[in-house]
């Protein structure tokens, strides 16, 4: 073709006008995978893996006799006899109890594909290495540290300390693991026995926790959570040392429920200092608790917690139940673990008290309640609740009753209001206009009158974005909090009444039916308002009055037949029991003597009748005349 | 599966029932005031007051929105129509709005209409739902009840609404006027003793001369005035006071001021009020008493000779508010002659008043209750027929007073000046 400049501009014109796909590096595809799905793991060639690590574990077997024989022979040629009689003794021991392991049925099930974790721990400190390589994917996995040392018995020992980093307590692993067993072991004269492993740990570890294992699922629970296990050669068991160290949040000052009067302390991260707490506070020798682990994945230690004398032993054993026969591969929060735990209902409430503060909890367990605190959560729940728990709060017994009473009510009426607002305006306005005063009713038409939405649709949306502003608020970093705040108020409080959009009765609603909802407690009660809130609205656009009773008298008949952990919810309401001074309003801490009745505790007495003894009694300096 | 059905349920619940009912506040037009007058051929001339929200939030000084200042906030329609029913409907015609008659605060009647009976435009007004049995129900002395809705200015209230509110709110200040519900008006209509009475409201036309009603009672200083003669200058003409009497559903009097006071005292009404009187010691000058009422009246009645004799034991309560001539009232020896004074005036009001009501033969403070006592059926009540023998009924009135206060001061002191 003739490079002519007619060309070279047709060329032109033709690159700019032409689409030509991007040239760019191919680009990662997140694809099914060939190896994926559980199938092909259990089918195929593992018959053949597993037959080839059975050969395997018998060649090692049999290179380590061979290797003893000529130790043997050496020793036997060169007259060395006397001096190494025990030593090879030993291993003849040990080759001994390796080969019963090895007899073909066990190795058959043993090396099966994917059940290391079930395998006993072997004799042969050389297995259980590569079994740990195995479960924990070394050397890939950095974290996991496998130590090999020598202890300097006679014969010497082989041993290996496997530990996870970053869990552990490094110089505690070297001060009061390390050196005990490499320096103090050192010295002794003694065989290798079976009861080697109890001696060390009686005579020589001097951590405070050291237990004995038996499988690898012990062995990998112990490393996981931060202990150290000790493998020694030729026993058949391992040695677990707590070591636990990991980096966690202090014991802070609560910022969720805060109070005024009352203790001032909320839970961490870290699940013994949380029940430290607990007991720090009730310190009962009666108060128990159990640790179950949950989780198949990651064991998680949930810890149950109750009064041995008080709370009612089918509520322990019940929720005991229930927690241990979770099925789940990982739980990270008692948020989490409430849902697998919970009744399941229809309405999206609470059925546990959360609370970070363990005061709350200590008095709770008092009365008879059971509280589950997960490890890593620092919010703690308490077993069972009643609908009027979650407008309680902390503090309401450190302050006269006339005051915790005005409060409590307030907060019934926030809720109230939070709730019901919005639809009964609606309903009010919609259907019902002689209801309202005559002044009233003209200022809301009046408000109204150059509005171009339907009033329903106005609160629609001014709840919407309300809900959106809270949601920012809580979503948005820090820094630019600030910024909500203002958006916010310019857009709700101004702009939109300015623009015509609302009318500012609504605004008002809805900052109002804002407030009320943030004045409950419980921050999951708020929301069941908050979504009721929409429902009760919708029944109200629909049939006014009619329509706003008939939903709350839906919402009172399904509250009335809900449970929470075998405790009817609306207690001591409906049923009808003896309240205990404690429901809506509270009594006088002295007038108390009974725990609440609904929980059938085993002690129902809280105090004699006459608790303030000293009122029976002379005032001090009477009582000489 | 029960979830599903419980949801179509609801759905269907959702969807037919409800939403016609119901009104948007721009779709509906409030109507504040009615007022119905008799027109030629037996028609009704049917005054409405719709109020203008859009005025109503300039009146209350909104900015931007569509409101003038100094625009009314309502607006005034008159139709002629055979009923009030029918009058809604060709308001209808002419209102873009749906009007809603559940904030209607008074009707007001015309005094020819009510002379002529009402009884046809009560009935729809209790069973049609939107009417209330709490608006007040007026009677237009003297003038059309057109005239005065038209006329009514309100001097200080933005909204007419609270203008009847507000003054029906305070009618216990003076017993000037009494307070008339249309369930009060309605139930005497169909009960075998008592009448119905409405609130009369009038124009001011005597141009600020006094016109009094009726003269003075022998040693009261205060003047009795139906609307047309209180001497008022300027300000809203359009004025509450006195009472309208029924008999059955046709006006057949008038009380003037003192005589609705002397009025709700016999129905223990009566809240509080002044009275000036002359003093009994200087005859010049004259002493102001705030009175109340003590407590309930006594009321007893029997029957004697056929004609029901009623007893009536009134106990009044005074403050001393002014004394003009200084005499030393507040001692006892003195203060008995005041409250002579006041229970001789009171009883000759009381007795006139009663006379008067016997004279139209209505009985709105309902005296035949306490007739009813004297018979052991209602039959035999019935049968006796309290309404005819009202007007010949002997009355006896007793009247006490007790001065209870001397107001804040305790002696009047003499003004010092050149002798």
């Amino acid at each position: 073709m003739v490079d002519n400049s007619l060309i070279k501009i047709f060329n032109f014109v033709k690159r700019i006008l032409v689409f030509r796909p991007p040239s760019e590096p191919s680009r990662f595809v997140l694809g099914e995978g060939a190896d994926d799905g559980r199938e092909s793991e259990t089918t195929g060639d593992d018959g053949l893996w597993s037959a080839v690590r059975e050969l395997e574990a018998l060649s090692r077997f049999g290179r380590r006799l061979e290797t003893t024989m000529d130790k043997a022979r050496a020793a036997l040629t060169t007259g060395e006899w006397p001096s190494q009689d025990e030593t090879l003794r030993a291993e003849c021991a040990a080759l001994e109890k390796q080969w019963r392991e090895l007899r073909p049925l066990l190795l058959s099930y043993d090396f099966s594909a994917d059940n290391l974790t079930e395998r006993p721990i072997s004799t042969s400190l050389e297995e259980n290495r590569r079994i740990i390589e195995a479960l924990y994917k070394l050397p890939t996995n950095k974290d996991v540290v496998m130590r090999h040392i020598t202890l300097g018995t006679a014969p010497p020992l082989r041993a290996t300390l496997v530990y996870m980093e970053g869990l552990t307590d490094g110089k505690f692993i070297t001060l009061g693991v390390l050196q005990p067993l490499m320096l103090l072991a050192g010295g002794r004269r003694e065989p290798l026995t079976g009861e080697m492993l109890s001696r060390i740990s009686e005579e020589i570890l001097p951590g405070s926790h050291v237990k004995m294992l038996g499988t690898f699922r012990e062995v990998q629970s112990g490393i996981n959570s931060g202990d150290t296990v000790i493998f020694l050669d030729g026993a058949g068991e391992a040695l677990e040392v707590e070591t636990k160290g990991w980096e966690h949040r202090g014991v802070d000052r609560p910022l969720i429920e805060q109070s005024i009067r009352g203790s001032q302390v909320a839970f961490s991260e870290n699940l013994r200092v949380n029940t430290g707490l607990i007991r720090s506070m009730l310190r009962s020798s009666d108060l128990v608790t159990e640790l179950i682990p949950v989780g198949t994945r990651s064991r998680v230690s949930c810890a149950v917690m109750y009064l041995n004398s008080v709370a009612n032993a089918d509520l322990v054993a019940e929720i005991k139940r229930r927690v241990s026969k979770i099925n789940t591969d990982y739980l990270n929060d008692s948020g989490h673990l409430e849902q697998f735990i919970e009744d399941r209902f229809i309405l999206p409430l609470p059925q546990a008290l959360s609370t970070e503060r363990p005061d709350r909890v200590a008095v709770h367990l008092s009365e008879g309640r059971v509280g589950i605190i997960v490890e890593g959560s620092p919010f703690a729940m308490v077993v069972p609740a009643n609908f009027f728990t979650f407008f309680h709060s902390g503090e309401d017994f450190s302050l006269k009753p006339a005051a915790a009473n005005f409060l409590r009510f307030l907060r019934l009426f926030g809720t109230l209001i939070s709730t019901v607002l919005p639809g009964l305006y609606i309903a009010l306005t919609y259907f019902h206009q002689e209801a309202v005063p005559t002044g009233l009713a003209l200022a809301i038409a009046a408000a109204r009158e150059e509005v171009p939405f339907p009033a329903w649709f106005e609160i629609f949306m001014m709840e919407v974005s309300f809900e959106l502003i809270r949601e920012a608020g809580v979503r948005i970093p820090g820094i630019l909090g600030s910024t909500i705040g203002i958006v916010g108020a310019i857009i709700l409080g101004q702009a939109a009444v300015a623009a015509q959009i609302v009318s500012p009765i609504i605004v008002i609603l809805v900052a109002i039916t804002g407030l009320a909802s943030s004045i409950i407690p419980e921050f999951r009660m708020a929301f069941f308002a908050r979504l009721s809130r929409f429902g009760l609205l919708l029944v109200s656009v629909t049939m006014g009055l009619v329509g706003l009773a008939s939903g709350l008298l839906v919402m009172t008949v399904a509250l009335c037949s809900m449970k929470s952990f075998g405790l009817p919810y609306m207690v001591p309401i409906a049923p009808r029991t003896v309240s205990g001074l404690d429901v809506v309003a509270r009594g006088e801490v002295w007038r108390r003597e009974r725990r609440p009745d609904p929980l059938n505790t085993r002690d129902p007495s809280r105090q004699p009748e006459v608790s303030r003894e000293w009122e029976q009694e002379l005032p001090a300096g009477e009582d000489e005349k | 599966m029960i979830r599903l059905t419980a949801l179509v349920c609801l759905l269907a619940a959702l969807l037919t029932l409800g939403c016609n009912g119901s009104h948007e506040t721009d779709e509906v037009s409030f109507v504040i005031t009615i007022g119905v007058d008799a027109a030629p051929d037996g028609q009704l001339n049917v005054t409405y007051r719709l109020s203008k929200p859009a005025m109503v939030r300039g009146e209350a000084g909104g900015e931007g929105g569509g409101g003038k200042s100094g625009a009314e906030p309502s607006t005034i329609i008159t139709i002629t129509a055979p009923s009030l029913a029918v009058a809604r409907d060709l308001l209808n015609a002419q209102v873009a709005r749906v009007p809603n008659l559940s904030h209607v605060k008074v009707i007001v009647i015309g005094e020819e209409l009510a002379r002529r009976g009402v009884g046809e435009v009560v009935g729809p007004l209790l069973r049609f739902r939107e009417f209330r049995g709490s608006m007040f129900v007026h009677v237009a002395d003297n003038t059309t009840a057109e005239k005065v809705i038209r006329t009514n200015r309100p001097v200080i209230e933005s909204l007419p609404a609270r203008w009847v509110e507000g003054m029906m709110a305070s009618a216990g200040e003076t017993g000037y006027y009494p307070r008339a519900f249309l369930h009060d008006f309605y139930m005497p209509m169909k009960a075998g003793s008592g009448s119905p009475y409405a609130v009369m409201t009038g124009l001011s036309s005597s141009g600020g001369e006094a016109r009094p009603a009726a003269g003075q009672t022998a040693g009261e200083k205060t003047d009795e005035f139906l609307s047309g003669g209180v001497p008022v200058r300027s300000g809203n003409p359009v004025l509450l006071i006195g009472t309208a009497l029924f008999r059955g559903d046709k006006m057949v009097g008038k009380l003037t001021s003192e005589e609705t006071r002397m009025f709700l005292i016999l129905t223990g009404e009566f809240r509080r009020g002044f009275l000036t009187i002359q003093d009994p010691l200087q005859p010049a000058s004259v002493v102001d008493i705030h009175l109340r009422l003590g407590r309930k009246p006594k009321i007893a009645a029997t029957v004697a000779d056929g004609r029901p004799v009623i007893d009536i034991d009134v106990m009044l309560e005074g403050e001393i508010s002014a004394i003009s001539s200084g005499v030393n009232y507040e001692a006892r020896a003195y203060n008995q002659l005041l409250e002579e004074q006041i229970s001789a005036i009171i009883r000759q009001d009381l007795e006139k008043t009663i006379r008067y009501m016997q004279q139209v033969g209505s009985d709105p403070a309902n005296l035949g209750k306490y007739v009813r006592t004297q018979f052991r059926t209602y039959g035999e009540y019935r049968d006796f027929d309290f309404e005819s023998r009202f007007p010949s009924a002997v009355v006896n009135v007793k009247v006490t007073t007790q001065i209870r206060r001397t107001g804040l001061m305790r002696i009047t002191s003499p003004i010092r000046g050149p002798e």
